[in-house]
């Protein structure tokens, strides 16, 4: 049994009179320790799988599971449990808290997990040390993320799960996040889903996951991924 | 097109944000409200007075003068330019006796036309219950001045019992018929003021008809002024324009008084001078009259002495009377004897008439035959005449014969008639002689007859006199007047009726003789006729035969002329015959006529004679009547005998009534001069009258209420301002907060091309709205309530009429108009500094505000020690600093309003607990008359209901320190040092006891404050004698009611110089509330005891008091309350959505529910304690100004506010808190994750 399996999980937001389906029938499956990229264009419904998976919304059918635990059936309250300690969220605009400095995001995080990593541990590994008593004001937007990165590492989490996490950096930095990303994967083993509408990053993934229209449209496995420095968009 | 879609979003931002909304037009009814109505307050209260004052006629101005006021002061008033209506009238103080109680009462009259169109009917009464006074006796009383006190009834009789002066020197009766109560507009204040009477506190105010008063000048006058009432009474231009009127006033004070005192004056000195005449008038009178009466008793001696002569005189005279009598008698025999001689003399002269009266018949048959004879001779000679035409011839033959018997015959004829002649002449002469004897007595005749008429009324005037000398009235001597001779005395009459008597007599006599001659005459002449009948008998004869001859000689002269010559001398002859015949005639006539007179002189004898008759009888009578007369003289003189030894012992008696009454008017002249003599000394004392002209601020209801009125004011500018500010603030905070939420929408119309005003139209108007609505909706609420529930509370202290809620467009406004310029400006000055930016810098989001280090993390020990969750709570707090200073502030702002409010409740409720449990121990109060302290009462308060008792000295006095003079109670307790066992002496903050001892002075707390000295300061007291002491203050003792002055009886006495007579006593009473009531009224009965009372029944009306400031407070409470509440909901609210995508992030973080929720309601917690602690501080400063302001003169509200109101007011900070917070939990777990994944937009 996969690590995280989607079946056939649909989402639909009432808009008035009409009824929309964000997904539609998804069903997909991730292995432990592997790193995923769902991919699709804008609207397709990959942040609706991603706020599915990451406890933040719930379906309107089908199962959703993660680690044999059924979280399409969970309440809002082991939902809120669920992310607590199973989810780590890497999001596209940082939301860090900006009268926390660096280490105390990372501490947000930490002090409410059941089994937390040393923040400040996790800061370094993310090429942090020497700004740990910045406030996110103080810090660009690589370094932002990389706070954010390591806030959601913090918790040691079953699943790292990012959202278009380099769409607010360049380039030079969104690759050093996948990097970091990457390596986080690699060295830990822990699961890494990565939402984003560019494929290049399919190249460096060990599963690619393409959405379209709320639908998966095709998954595959990449034997060999590459590194991310090696990419390019 | 765009328009409508603007329009459509501009609605849709309301319609989407009710919450907000809805907070934002609370907030702003709220301040508004609040401030509106506390505001309105005061306008309204005055407004509703002036109203009151104005329908009712409340008089501008009251004069009073030393003296009273005449009709011609009124007058001079009336006539004064600006002055509308006058209203004389007279007012006292008295005791009067009322359900069994002495109560100071003030009493005024009513005029006589209590009618709605008198104009001069000023501070008219309006009836509550019953009716108004329509007939003499009858009364209105003001309503008690607390309830439950005096349960006078309609129909009940009140009798004046005391006042200063006489009673029925003002009032015309004693007892008046209660028909009605009433309030007045000359009393609006619930503290009536002072008086001279009774405790010196008023207790009541009573109103009688005019007629009730018997005073003779008005003590009183009102006085409107032309067009005041059209302007607000608590108005600076009611004052302005009262002013000159007053000023004129003033003027015409001065003059009226000089007048009034020089009319005084005159008449007093009119008065003293009309009591100098009328005693120098007495004086002389008494003087004349004691002369008088002198004179008359000297008088009386004399006239005894006169009398005692007259009686001497009268007896004398009685003695002349008799003789006189005697002599009448012996006169009236002689008159008897002489009327008997006329008698027969008269008998006599009538035979000798009857004889006379026989010859004369006699001589006229002789005369009757010689006529017949001449008739025969006639006609013989007719015969011979023509025998002598024929005897002519015998006649010349017969003539020498003839001739020669002729010549014979004529020579015998000339002889006889010579003798005849002769005897002729004789009897002639004697004729002659006795007619000029007749002649003579026809001459004296009218003296005689007089004489005879005259005697009678000389007679009688001589009885008269007689009498009269009889009676004492004159004397002989004194000439009287007597009609027809003039001023005679009574000798004179006395010789003139002699003389007439004698010239009676002698007429009388000398008649009696003359008749004698003629009777003699009558007879010569008798005989005479006789001889010389004789004689013609021969003549005829010879003429006979000379007629024969002579015819003989006719016959012969026939012859020749003979008988002619015969003829002729026969016709001679004839002729002679005729003429003797004729003289016989003549003769006979002439006898005849003598006869006849003789005949009427007997009669007239006769008549004479009858007269005489009568006269004598008269005399007679006359004489009988004297006899009477004197007989009455004698008894008279006996009488006046009697009457002068009476008359003698009057006059013993008179001299002694003459010493009585002559010192007895020594006396009263005395006493009269000394009286005299005192009003001088009192008119010389007499000074000026003053008038004093008093504006309505010396009203004490007017110028109480003008206090309340402007404390009102007062505490409606720092509440409300601080309520109103708060609100402001959390309007501007939301504003400013929703303009920066709509950045994005912003800068989207500005890409879109909408102007900046169109733009920041959007959210002006979103402001407007609520503000607006709030402002109607505040002031319209505000308006109505406040004012009222203020009013009700300040109805206990005053008796007024419901309030008027008048619109005051000033304050509504400002309110309105600030809460909408407040608004509108944080949202004009949120828009644009909006507006400003470029549309790509709003289409981005605002850079999110930098975290920053605060203050506290440098304190590391501190620091370290927090939990992380609360370092991130310090952080966010000072993140926000504006949202930080709003909200302590506005939770601040509520809980200082809420502490204040509970702490005026604690300061007043403190009073009457403080007062009356903790400063007063005694729990009774008698107060004594004049008398003292009875046996009766002392052995009730030595009883078993009591368990002790002091007797004590109070009165009303002016304690001054430096400029500040305050009216106080001194209080002398007779025992010094048993003082503190019934009035706790102590210093309200340290509880340590104040000493009191020989030499102490202890003012009470807030007179202290109020005149600013100390202990050591030095204060005059001026009691009510006037007197003025300086003493030094030795302690500062706790106290809430009224303001004492603490003296031992000692030092008062000694400094005062005056005893301090016991006029009251404080007892603790023991008895259980059933046999309260008993021993009140058996002390009651006491002799000595006016009044006698429990505190409680004070302390009751206190909390009566106490009771209705609690609905104010209530009001400001449940404010305060709404105000917190709203504060924190709209800041939390602000809170929330400001950083709902941090929420977010931290939901995604996997933050339960409770963490985020507890993630802000740290800080709300946090702030909201803060805020708390701040306001209480805050709320002890304000609560301090407040009752500094809103406190009266007379007490001292509690300084302190309770323990429990801070824990109150933080409970209710908190509960809002609370209540704030689990409102926002739903919207904390409503917030969507998913809004952290999206940019910020």
């Amino acid at each position: 049994m996969a690590f995280v399996e989607f079946q056939d999980v649909t989402k639909y937001y009432q808009m008035g009179e009409q009824k929309i389906a964000a997904a539609d029938g998804v069903t997909f499956s991730i292995e432990k320790g592997e790193f995923t990229v769902i991919v699709g264009p804008s609207g397709a419904g990959k942040t609706t799988v991603l706020n599915m998976l990451g406890g933040m919304d719930t379906c309107s059918g089908g199962e959703i599971r993660l680690d044999g635990q059924l979280i399409s059936s969970y309440t809002r309250r082991q939902l809120t449990d669920y992310r607590r300690y199973d989810v780590g969220f890497v999001f596209q605009f940082y939301n860090l808290v900006q009268n926390l400095t660096a280490l105390e995001n990372v501490e947000l995080a930490s002090e409410i997990c059941r089994d937390p990593l040393d923040p400040r541990e996790v800061l370094r590994e993310v090429g942090l040390e020497h700004r740990m008593a910045n406030f996110p004001a103080q810090l660009s937007g690589g370094e932002q993320q990389r706070v954010a990165i390591a806030r959601a590492l913090a918790k040691n989490p079953k699943l790292l799960l990012c959202d278009e996490p380099t769409g607010a950096l360049d380039y030079k930095t969104g690759k050093a996040i996948l990097c970091l990303l990457q390596d986080t994967c690699r060295q830990t083993g822990r699961t890494v889903v990565v939402i984003t509408h560019n494929q290049a990053f399919t190249a460096m993934a060990d599963r690619v996951i393409h959405i379209r229209n709320g639908k998966v449209t095709a998954m595959e496995t990449n034997p060999s991924p590459v590194s991310a420095e090696t990419i390019e968009w | 097109m765009h328009r409508r879609a603007f329009r459509k979003d501009t609605l849709r931002a309301v319609t989407h944000s009710w919450s907000r909304f809805v907070a934002l037009l609370v907030i702003v009814a709220l301040g508004t409200g609040f401030y509106s109505g506390l505001r309105t307050t005061a306008p309204d209260m005055r407004a509703t007075v002036d109203r009151y004052y104005d329908e009712n006629r409340f008089m501008d101005a009251r004069l009073v003068s030393t003296f009273g006021f005449t009709e011609e002061d009124v007058e001079s008033i009336r006539t004064t330019q600006g002055v509308a209506n006058v209203m004389p009238g007279y007012s006292a103080d008295a005791l009067v006796r009322m359900d069994g109680q002495d109560v100071a009462t003030r009493i005024h009259s009513l005029p006589a036309d209590t009618s709605d169109t008198n104009g001069d009917y000023l501070n008219r009464p309006v009836v509550l219950e019953g009716r108004m006074p329509e007939n003499d006796g009858e009364c209105v009383l003001s309503n008690p001045p607390l309830s439950g006190e005096g349960g006078v009834q309609i129909g009940d009789t009140v009798t004046v019992e005391e006042m200063d002066g006489e009673i029925g020197d003002t009032f015309s009766r004693r007892s008046f018929t209660v028909v009605g109560f009433v309030r007045s507009p000359y009393y609006v204040s619930a503290s009536l003021g002072s008086s001279t009477v009774g405790s010196g506190q008023l207790g009541r105010y009573m109103y009688v008809p005019e007629a009730d008063f018997c005073v003779d000048y008005y003590t009183d006058l009102h006085l409107t002024v032309e067009g005041a009432d059209a302007l607000n009474t608590f108005s600076d231009e009611y004052d302005a324009y009262v002013e000159p009127v007053l000023d004129r006033l003033e003027t015409l004070a001065d003059e009226r008084a000089e007048i009034r005192y020089e009319d005084i004056r005159a008449d007093a000195q009119a008065e003293l001078d009309d009591a100098e005449q009328t005693y120098e008038e007495e004086k002389a009178k008494a003087e004349q009259e004691l002369a008088d009466a002198y004179q008359e008793l000297l008088d009386g001696e004399q006239e005894i002495q006169e009398n005692e002569q007259k009686l001497a005189d009268g007896e004398q005279e009685l003695a002349d009377g008799r003789a006189e009598l005697d002599d009448g008698w012996a006169e009236l025999a002689d008159g008897r004897a002489e009327l008997q001689d006329a008698y027969n003399e008269l008998v006599d002269a009538q035979a000798g008439v009857d004889d006379g009266r026989a010859q004369l018949e006699e001589g006229w048959a002789e005369y009757e035959a010689g006529r017949q004879e001449l008739n025969d001779a006639r006609a013989a000679w007719e015969e011979g005449k023509a025998e002598y035409d024929q005897g002519l011839a015998d006649y010349e033959a017969g003539l020498a014969k003839y001739q020669d018997g002729l010549a014979a015959y004529e020579s015998e004829k000339a002889d006889a008639e010579q003798q005849l002649a002769d005897a002729e002449r004789q009897l002639n002469s004697a004729q002659q002689q006795i007619a000029s004897g007749r002649r003579q007595l026809e001459e004296q005749r009218p003296a005689y007859e007089q004489a005879v008429a005259g005697l009678p009324a000389v007679q009688a005037a001589v009885s008269r006199m007689e009498a009269a000398v009889a009676a004492g009235l004159i004397t002989a001597d004194t000439p009287m007047d007597v009609p027809g001779y003039g001023q005679i005395s009574l000798n004179g009459l006395r010789a003139l009726e002699t003389q007439m008597q004698d010239g009676i007599r002698e007429f009388e006599s000398a008649e009696a003789k003359l008749e004698q001659g003629q009777r003699e005459l009558n007879s010569g002449r008798a005989a005479y006729e006789s001889q010389k009948q004789a004689a013609e008998q021969g003549f005829a004869e010879a003429e006979q035969e000379l007629a024969d001859a002579k015819a003989e000689l006719d016959d012969a002269k026939a012859q020749l002329d003979e008988a002619a010559a015969e003829i002729e001398s026969g016709r001679l002859e004839l002729e002679d015959g005729q003429a003797e015949l004729d003289s016989g005639r003549a003769e006979l006539e002439e006898n005849q006529q003598a006869l006849d007179d003789a005949q009427k002189e007997i009669d007239d004898g006769w008549a004479q004679y009858f007269d005489g008759q009568k006269e004598l009888d008269a005399a007679e009578q006359e004489l009988n009547s004297g006899e009477e007369e004197w007989a009455a003289s004698q008894q008279e003189l006996l009488d006046g005998k009697a009457e002068l030894e009476d008359g003698k012992c009057e006059l013993e008696e008179g001299w002694q009534e003459y010493e009585d009454g002559k010192r007895e008017a020594d006396e009263e002249l005395a006493d009269a001069y000394q009286q005299l003599q005192d009003g001088r000394d009192e008119l010389a004392k007499l000074e000026r009258p003053d008038w004093y002209v008093l504006g309505r601020s010396s009203n004490v209801g007017f110028a109480s209420f003008d206090g309340d009125a402007g404390r009102m004011e007062s505490l409606s500018t720092v509440f409300p301002t601080v309520f109103f500010l708060v609100a402001a603030l959390v309007a501007l905070t939301t504003m400013t907060r929703m303009v920066e939420e709509e950045r994005g929408v912003i800068g989207a119309y500005q890409a879109l091309g909408y102007g900046r005003l169109r733009i920041a139209s959007k959210y002006l108007f979103y402001a407007a709205v609520p503000s607006i609505l709030g402002s109607v909706l505040g002031i319209l609420i505000g308006n109505e309530t406040l004012p009222r529930i203020c009013w009700s509370a300040y109805l206990m202290m005053y008796d007024a009429p419901s309030l008027t809620v008048v619109f005051q467009p000033f304050y509504n406004t400002v309110g309105a108009a600030a809460s909408i310029a407040c608004t509108l400006g944080a949202t004009a000055i949120a828009c644009r500094s909006s507006l400003r930016e470029t549309p790509a810098a709003l289409l981005q989001p605002k850079a999110p505000k930098a975290g920053r280090r605060i203050l506290l993390e440098r304190i590391t020990p501190v620091w370290k020690r927090l939990k992380f969750t609360q370092k991130v709570t310090c952080r966010n707090l000072f993140r926000y600093r504006r949202r930080l200073f709003m909200t302590l502030v506005g939770i601040a702002g509520a809980t200082a309003l809420l502490l204040t409010g509970f702490g005026i409740k604690d300061s007043i409720s403190g009073i009457v607990e403080n007062q009356y449990q903790g400063i007063y121990r005694y729990d009774t109060v008698v107060s004594l008359t004049d008398e003292g302290l009875s046996d009766g009462a002392r052995e009730v308060l030595d009883g078993s209901g009591f368990s002790g008792w002091m007797e004590a000295f109070k009165e009303s006095a002016d304690v001054t320190a430096g400029d500040e003079t305050i009216s106080a109670y001194l209080f002398v307790p007779q025992e010094t040092d048993r003082l503190s066992q019934f009035i706790t002496l102590r210093d309200r903050r340290t509880k340590e006891p104040v000493a009191f001892g020989e030499d102490s002075v202890l003012l009470t707390e807030k007179l202290a404050h109020l005149l600013g000295v100390g202990v050591g300061g030095t204060i005059s007291i001026e009691n009510e004698s006037g007197r003025s002491v300086s003493f030094t203050v030795t302690g500062i003792t706790e106290n809430y009611v009224y303001h004492y002055v603490y003296i031992p009886k000692a030092l008062y006495e000694w400094e005062m110089n005056e005893e301090a007579e016991p006029n009251e006593v404080e007892a603790i009473c023991t008895a259980d509330e059933g046999q309260r009531g008993q021993l009140l009224a058996e002390l009651q009965r006491q002799e000595g005891v006016s009044t006698a009372g429990f505190t409680e029944e004070i302390s009751a009306s206190f909390e009566d008091l106490v009771e209705s400031l609690n609905s104010i407070i209530v009001v400001i409470i449940i404010c305060a309350g709404a105000l917190a509440f709203v504060v924190l909901y709209n800041l939390t609210n602000i809170n929330v959505t400001e950083r709902e995508r941090e929420l977010a992030t931290i939901k995604v973080l996997g933050f339960r529910d409770g963490e985020v929720a507890g993630y802000i309601y740290r800080e709300t917690t946090l702030l909201m304690l803060m805020g708390c602690a701040i306001g209480l501080v805050f709320g002890i400063v304000m609560h301090q100004f407040v009752i500094q302001t809103v406190e009266v003169e007379m007490v001292m509200f509690g300084r302190t506010v309770q323990p429990l109101s801070f824990v109150w007011s933080a409970l209710l900070t908190i509960l809002f808190a609370v209540i704030v917070d689990a409102a926002m939990y739903p919207k904390l777990k409503r917030i969507d994750m998913v809004e952290s994944l999206k940019s910020v937009d």
